[in-house]
């Protein structure tokens, strides 16, 4: 029986939209120091450490909840070579932003069907 | 998620580069400026600005939200260019030879930096509008 009120994809999700917020954040700071001379960008580091789960969920085992704990998003500096006085493009940056926002909208779709179905089961799949 | 910390992170960015459109306007408003002695000639003005550090709150024992972060201003510093010199005899801040000083201000120079200002800006508030969508989206978790 799988646990669809405190269940991995509530977790994971909301690790997710964690990601896109602080990813936002990022990209924010990014586009505030266009002119800064001698800037390193900032990025948030997620996706990356999802392989052990994506790896469990392609041989068919569930992602339990205590895996997730080392999941958290973090902020990461980019290369000490990355620095310099065109380190950010804006270009790149607000393509890179409105790219994010999408996933985040994605991710809220997501949730919100997820919260739909636990409706659908607590109203017996009556309306 | 704070949503606040993003907002103020893209004010300070537009804070920023407002106040680099103004120096650039101030430059410009003072191309034929002259003044009686050399000291009391303008001189061009650049905006000197650098990163507001991103400060990392401890929750949980993760490192996870995010205040302060930006950009921030550190000073308006006048530039060193040797004015411009023009022959004009009867002009009153003419000096012995019957040349007016002007200020050294680069015409190229100052549209690049108002159009890259600009643009900075633009991309600041697209950053800030982002936010808005975000914060309004999320609001309608678990709305039918």
């Amino acid at each position: 029986m799988v646990s669809l009120i405190d269940s991995t994809t509530s977790a994971l999700l909301s690790l997710a939209l964690d990601a896109a917020s602080m990813r936002h954040q990022a990209i924010a700071h990014n586009i505030a120091n266009a002119n800064t001379p001698g800037y390193r960008p900032v990025g948030v580091s997620f996706e990356e450490h999802m392989t052990q789960a994506r790896d469990a969920v392609a041989q068919g085992r569930r992602v339990s909840l205590s895996d997730l704990s080392g999941y958290r998003p973090v902020f990461a500096l980019a290369d000490e070579s990355a620095a310099g006085d065109q380190a950010v493009s804006l270009d790149m940056e607000v393509a890179k932003l409105s790219e994010n926002t999408l996933h985040h909208q994605a991710l809220l779709k997501a949730l919100n069907r997820h919260f739909s179905i636990i409706g659908t089961a607590i109203s017996e799949g009556k309306r | 998620m704070d949503y606040s910390a993003s907002f103020a992170i893209s004010a300070s960015g537009m804070a920023v580069e407002k106040l680099r459109l103004d120096v650039t306007a101030a430059n410009l408003a003072n191309m034929h400026s002259s003044a009686a002695t050399p000291d009391q000639l303008y001189r061009p003005l650049r905006v000197v600005s650098q990163e507001a550090p991103l400060e990392f709150a401890r929750q949980f024992d993760e490192l996870y939200a995010v205040a302060g972060g930006g950009a921030q201003v550190v000073g308006v510093e006048p530039l060193n260019v040797a004015p411009r010199l023009v022959h004009e005899p009867g002009h009153p801040h003419a000096d012995a030879r019957g040349f007016v000083s002007y200020p050294g201000i680069n015409h190229t120079s100052e549209m690049v930096n108002l159009m890259t200002a600009l643009r900075a800006y633009e991309a600041n508030v697209v950053a800030m509008n982002a936010a808005k969508v975000m914060a309004a989206r999320a609001l309608e978790i678990g709305g039918q």
